[in-house]
Order: C-alpha cells, then structure tokens, then sequence
C-alpha cells in the first residue's frame, strides 16, 4: 500500500514535471508522444550542459589482514589462509563536475554515460576504471608481494633446517671423531700394555729356557766326556797289562822253548850216541815221552797264555759294558732330566702363554664389548634419528608444498577474482548501457492518475514489455504498447527533461558493492524513477530498489554524486571467483559457497550414495558435478551429446530429499548437504 | 526387454534385477524418497555392479551388464546421459576392480566409457 501511494506520488511528480516542461519549454523543443496518436515526436538533440557536484574523495580503504603465522606452537597445521588482500588506503579525486550533453531519448542517455567527464574534461568512467585498475594493481602486486614473502618463507623453512641440520652434523661430527679417537687410543693402549707384559714375560722365559737349555745340554757332553776319557784310561790299562802279559808270556815261552829245545836235543844227541840201538828204541820212547812232555809244557803254555787273554779279554770285556753302561745311564739319565726340564719349562712356557692370553683377551673381550656397545647404539641413534629427520624432512617438504599451493591457490584466486571484477566492472561500467539497450524489462508499478492531456491512465505492476531499446524507434515500440504507453510518455516525457536522466548513467555500473549499487540506485531514482525501476530490474541486488521516491527531490544542475566506498576484497582461499548471474531472477542473490572438494560427511550412506556420486577423484575440472555444468556452460564442450546438468537436477532434488527425511541428521552433515544444495543450483541457476 | 527409456529405467532395473531391492543402499535411498530418482538408483546400482563383481555372482553381474548395454546403446540422450554420468563416470579408474569390471562391459557401454574418459 505504501509502495502504491509512493508511486502514485511518483507520477503526480512526473506529471507536475511534464505540466511543467509543457509550460516553460516550448513546445517545439520537447518531443511529445500522445499514446492515443501512437505517433513520437523526437525531441531537439540540442545538449544543455549542466554541472553535478561531487562530495569530494573517492576512499578506498582497504585494510590488511596480519600475516599468517606459520608452523605455530600451538598447532602443526597449516592455517587457513586468511586472505583480506589490502590495498592501502589511497584517495582519488573524484570528478567534482559532470557535464552532459543532454539527450532526449533513451538509448541516447544510455550512450552518454561513457561521455561524462569531470571539469578537467576527464572520463569519470575512465577515472574508475583507473582507480579499479590501480587498485587491482595494487591487490595483485600485494599479493605478489605477500606470495612472494610465503615462497621465501617456504623455502627458508627447508634452508634453516638443512643449515641447523648442517651446524648439528658439524658439531656432532668432531665430538664423535673424538669419541672414537678416545676409544681406538683407550683399546690401542689397553691392547698394546698386555701384549708388552706377554711379550717381555715369553721372551724372558725363552730366554731362561734357552739358558737352561744350553746348560743341560752341556751336563751330558761333560759326562759323555769324562766317561769316555774313564773308558779310555781303563782301555789303555787294560790293553798295557794285556799286552805286558802277552809280552811276558811270549818272551817267556820264546826264551824257554829255545833252551828246552836246545836240552832236548842235546839230551837226544848225548842219548843217541851213547846208547845202542836197542837202548835206541828205549831212547826212542824216551824221545816219545819228551816230545810228549814238550807238547804238554807247550799245551801248558798256550793254556796258560790263553787263560791269561782269555781273562784280560774277559776282564776288558766286562770292563767296557760296565764303564759304557754308566756312561749311558748318565747319558740317559741327564737326557731325561734334561727332557723333563724342556717339558717343565715347556708347561711353564704355555702356562705363562696362555694366561697371558688370557689375560690379554679379557681386556681385549671388554674393549670389544665396549667398541660393539658404542657401534650399535650409534646405529641405533642413527636409525632413530634417521627416520625421523626423513618424516621432518618430509613433514616440512609436505608442508611447504602445501603452502604453496595455498598460496599459489590464493594468489590466483585473488587475481583471478580481482581480474574478474575487474573486468566486471569494466563490463558494467562501459558495456551496461548497451546491454541495457539489448534487453529491457520495464516493470509497471500500479498506478492510475491523469495525464496531460485529460485522459486516465492505469498502470499495472506487471511486466509489460521484453526487448531492446536499441534506437528511438524500438523505443517507440515501447512507448507504442498499448498497456505501458503511459510509461512511454512519461519516459519520452522525462527524456526531455534534459539534465535529468543523464546524471543517474555513470552510477549504473553498480556491481563493486552493495553500497556502490546503492548508491547508484539512489541516484537513478532521484534522477528519474524510471531509471530507478530499470535499475531495480535489471539490478536486483541494489540498496535502493524500491525505495520511496522522495516527491521533493529534482536534480538540479549541481546535483552530488555519491560517495563511493567500495568494500575491503575478501576473497575465500577455499573458492573460487563468483561470476555474475546475468539473466534468471532467482540466480545470484546471494553469495553461494563453491565446493570444490569433495566433502567428508558422516553419514556413509549419504557420502557413498550421494556425494561420492557427485565427485569423481578423476575429475580435471574441480567441484565435481556442479563445475562440470559451469564448465559446460561456460564451454559448451561436452561428450557425446550430453550434459550433466540432468545429473546436477536428479541429485539436486535427491540432497534435498535427503535434508528432509533426516531432520535428525548431524548438523555437519547436514551443512554438506546445504553447501551442495546451493552450489548445484548456482551452477544450474546460469543455465 | 520392454523399450528402455528414460522414463521406465528404475521399472526395468527393478524387474530385471530384482535383487537390487534388498540392496541396503537402495533401501537406504529408498528410505530418503528417492527410489523415483533416476540418478541416485543408477549411482546404487553401480554399488550393487560393484560389489556382484567382487563377490563373483556371474549370472547377477551378466544381466546387469546386458541392462546397462541397453541403456548405453538407447536412442534416448537422457537415458544416456543417465549410464554415463548416473554409473560409468562414477567408477574409480583407480580401483582394484576396474579393468575387471570394464571386461563385464558391452560394447556401447564401453563405448560410453572411452568417450567419458577423453
């Protein structure tokens, strides 16, 4: 009702406007259109210039978020990248007057927007895609700037471990060498002082064997010797008594067989002459008997000779035996006290050896022990330290990374978005009016008041006309609508209220902000409401959509310009770029959260059955099946003819089917659902 | 088969392979209103092929795979539409069990399934 009774009011005022441009401007000068004619008059293109004041500075305080704080105490985690990219505060001028070459039509006003400068004769459109650029600029190289700070930080991290990795090897090294040189000259002398002790004790005992050796082996010689001297003097003796005896008996028998030969045969010769024959066989007995006797002293003789030999030799002959027998039980018996000695000392030599050895070996054993302890808990240590300065390093490598791709991520969507508005702005700043030319909707409020010429006019708040206002006659075709023809007349009406409308164009590039597009809608609507109800139209989102229209307000020639203060730009690490919804009236009203991941929910029937179905781990284009429709769209690239905004619906209606037949499901889970609601409708929203 | 389409997909799945049906997932989605969803049925179905597959019901999976043959080689783009983004986009290349399961496939199914993975 209220909305009724100001728009109401809004045309009385346009009716007193047009009474009061039918009065003052002749009528000569003023196009007028009369909806019972259908016929249009083009107004004068005659261009008055008037002036439009502005508030003064264009701010844009952008503020910087502090510095994200990596690898903090409390948590290892990376954080979010909070990123309210900055620019600093600059001030612009902002153009402080506006001229306009006024013009009577639409499409003509719309076309002049590019045209209005500031006094100096600047573009003010140019201005604020200057002051944009600059500040994209800005947030881009802030955001080089901040990126190239994390890189540097990133691959400082890595650095100062590898250089304190480094500090600690060069320290640990020398006092390990020194270990080890402790413990080689600890074994070293703890080996070489036994081994001394061993090597003086075995020489010393060689040396007393070998002494001892020498003197036993000396003890049977000088036996061997003395006994064989003894042997040699009982020799010699015996041999002398032997041969005195031989010589004695010989000399004896030599000297007594001559003269008893010498007596015989005298006798014989004395017997023979003497006695006769007969006597001579007596004789010859005779000689019988003495040769008998003869023999028998010789036998007695030899007998006698031979006993003696026989008892020398016998004697000599028992005599050796016994004299070599002594001197071989001494021999034997030094020989065997000697043996025994050598196997005394023998067992005394091993005995020494062995527990030298043995005492040898016990420090050797312990310092083995010692150098095998120190080994294996040195590769213990090192197997311990080993992989845990991998994980760190791995850790560290993994986070850098990480980071990286956060920042990376940041930084590109940072510029990607900045660019994106960037260019949006552009779009909308440059590029709205003709697209505004292209496709109008004209909303008629409800309204029933009386024209100039006396008849009645209703207006009904419909729709009434889709289409391009391209040049005065698709504006004619407008105006020519029978139902919207008042509108016609009072924009035709409006249009030649010169001055008027222009003002309002340069703010219709109202996409930077909520605030911008208010403002803009504001001016559009103290400009002209018509241009306010275009703006509302084809700008749902502006603040100043069907606000009252104050009935006193006319712009005059120093009319102000708003201020304008666009917001701080705050771009979410975690999505991408939001693109402007251009056509469907339920799109784009509010900011819809991308996923671009595919969500972790709960509930493994609706992970498996639901959003595992809408993200596939091959996907090259990211946020699954709501990015393949943009991706679709956006492209027109398809496979074999199909699309997946029929999947993108199916499971639309599914999630939502889901939400409603769990209402006591966690709320994560059903936050997930949300996200995924909104970003598959987003993404169908476009189509 | 009756001339498989879009519309009557869910019809035929269920009267050629009624033993979706005691599918715990399908009586989960069941259970959410969404047994009419062409999508959310297709996308069980693949978790019943699936797991038929790994637990070598040979006869199940052969009629599973001539059905999703018939929907593959359809006439009707939303049908489809349907086998390739509602079951082939769906299936994990890096699976254990996707060159098996590929093996199950028929021609226009694999097909499908190259076209998908350009």
């Amino acid at each position: 009702m209220k909305r009724l009774i100001i728009i109401r009011k809004f045309f009385v005022f346009l009716v007193l406007v047009s009474t009061f441009f039918s009065n003052v401007v002749p009528a000569a000068a003023i196009g007028i259109f009369s909806p019972s004619a259908g016929s249009f008059t083009a107004p004068s293109k005659q261009a008055i210039p008037f002036t439009v004041s502005a508030p003064g500075r264009l701010q844009t305080p952008l503020t910087r978020s502090p510095k994200p704080t990596f690898f903090g105490a409390a948590s290892s985690e990376l954080p979010l990248l909070p990123i309210v990219t900055t620019v600093p505060a600059k001030v612009v001028e902002i153009p402080t007057t506006v001229s306009v070459p006024v013009r009577s039509n639409v499409a003509t006003v719309l076309s002049t927007a590019n045209n209005v400068t500031d006094s100096n004769g600047g573009r003010w459109v140019e201005k604020i895609i200057d002051v944009v650029f600059d500040t994209t600029e800005k947030v881009i190289k802030t955001g080089e700037r901040w990126v190239d700070k994390v890189v540097e930080v990133v691959h400082e991290v890595p650095r100062t471990i590898i250089e304190t990795g480094t500090r600690l090897i060069e320290k640990t090294v020398p006092i390990v060498r020194q270990v080890v040189e402790y413990v080689k000259t600890f074994v070293e002398e703890a080996y070489a002082y036994p081994v001394q002790v061993v090597r003086n004790v075995v020489e010393t005992v060689i040396e007393n064997v070998r002494e001892a050796y020498e003197v036993v082996k000396q003890v049977p010689r000088q036996i061997t010797e003395w006994v064989n001297q003894q042997v040699a003097v009982t020799k010699q003796i015996a041999r002398t008594v032997y041969d005195r005896v031989t010589n004695y008996v010989t000399q004896w028998i030599q000297e007594t067989v001559p003269v008893v030969r010498q007596v015989a045969r005298t006798v014989w010769d004395a017997v023979t002459s003497w006695v006769p024959k007969q006597v001579s066989s007596w004789l010859g007995k005779f000689w019988g008997y003495v040769t008998q006797l003869v023999q028998q002293i010789t036998h007695v003789a030899r007998t006698v000779y031979d006993t003696i030999t026989d008892y020398v030799t016998r004697t000599v002959a028992r005599v050796v035996p016994v004299i070599t027998s002594v001197a071989r039980t001494v021999y034997d018996t030094v020989t065997e006290w000697v043996n025994r000695a050598v196997s005394v000392v023998k067992t005394v030599y091993d005995t020494v050896r062995e527990t030298a050895y043995r005492w040898v070996q016990k420090p050797v054993q312990v310092v083995r022990q010692v150098v095998d302890t120190v080994w294996q808990t040195g590769k213990r240590l090192v197997e311990k330290i080993v992989p845990v300065v991998r994980q760190v390093t791995d850790y560290v490598t993994q986070k850098s990374e990480e980071a990286y791709r956060v920042v990376k991520t940041v930084y590109d969507t940072v510029k990607e978005t900045v660019i994106q508005k960037v260019k949006e702005v552009y779009e909308y700043v440059v590029e709205v009016p003709k697209q505004v030319v292209k496709k109008i909707k004209v909303l008629m409020p409800d309204a029933s008041f009386h024209m100039g010429d006396g008849s009645t006019v209703d207006v009904h708040s419909s729709i009434y006309y889709t289409g391009a206002i391209t040049d005065e006659s698709s504006l004619k075709a407008i105006i020519n609508t029978p139902s919207i023809s008042p509108i016609g007349y009072v924009a035709f009406t409006a249009g030649t209220a010169e001055g008027v409308l222009t003002p309002a164009w340069p703010a219709l590039p109202a996409i930077g902000g909520a605030e911008l597009a208010g403002a803009a809608a504001k001016v559009g609507l103290r400009a002209l409401p018509i241009i306010g109800i275009i703006v509302g139209v084809f700008w749902p989102e502006c603040a100043g959509c069907g606000e009252p229209v104050p009935q006193d307000v006319s712009l005059s020639q120093d009319q102000a310009l708003p201020k304008v203060q666009p917001k701080s730009v705050s771009v979410d690490a975690t999505a991408t770029p939001q693109p402007p919804n251009k056509s469907g009236d339920d799109c784009g009203q509010t900011s819809v959260k991308r996923v671009l991941n595919k969500p972790k929910a709960d509930d493994q029937i609706l992970q498996k059955n639901y959003i595992d179905k809408l993200f596939q781990p091959t996907d090259k284009i990211p946020g699954g099946t709501a990015g393949a429709i943009r991706e679709e769209l956006a492209t027109g690239n398809q496979v074999g003819n199909k699309f997946h905004s029929l999947k993108g619906k199916a499971y639309l209606k599914g999630l939502k089917n889901w939400l409603n037949n769990n209402p006591k499901a966690r709320l994560s889970d059903q936050e997930v659902v949300n996200d995924l609601i909104n970003d598959i409708e987003d993404a169908l929203c476009n189509k | 088969m009756e001339n498989l389409t879009f519309q009557n997909s869910i019809g035929e799945l269920l009267r050629l392979i009624p033993e979706i049906r005691d599918f715990k997932d399908f009586q989960a989605i069941a259970s959410h209103g969404n047994a009419d969803n062409q999508y959310v049925v297709f996308g069980v179905f693949e978790n019943f092929y699936i797991e038929s597959f790994q637990q070598n019901k040979k006869d199940l999976i052969k009629r599973m795979s001539k059905f999703l043959e018939e929907a593959a080689k359809s006439k009707d783009i939303k049908l489809q539409e349907l086998a390739a983004y509602g079951f082939l986009e769906n299936l994990s290349v890096k699976a254990d069990y996707y060159g098996g399961i590929v093996k199950t496939f028929g021609e226009y199914t694999k097909k499908q399934l190259s076209e998908l993975n350009v």
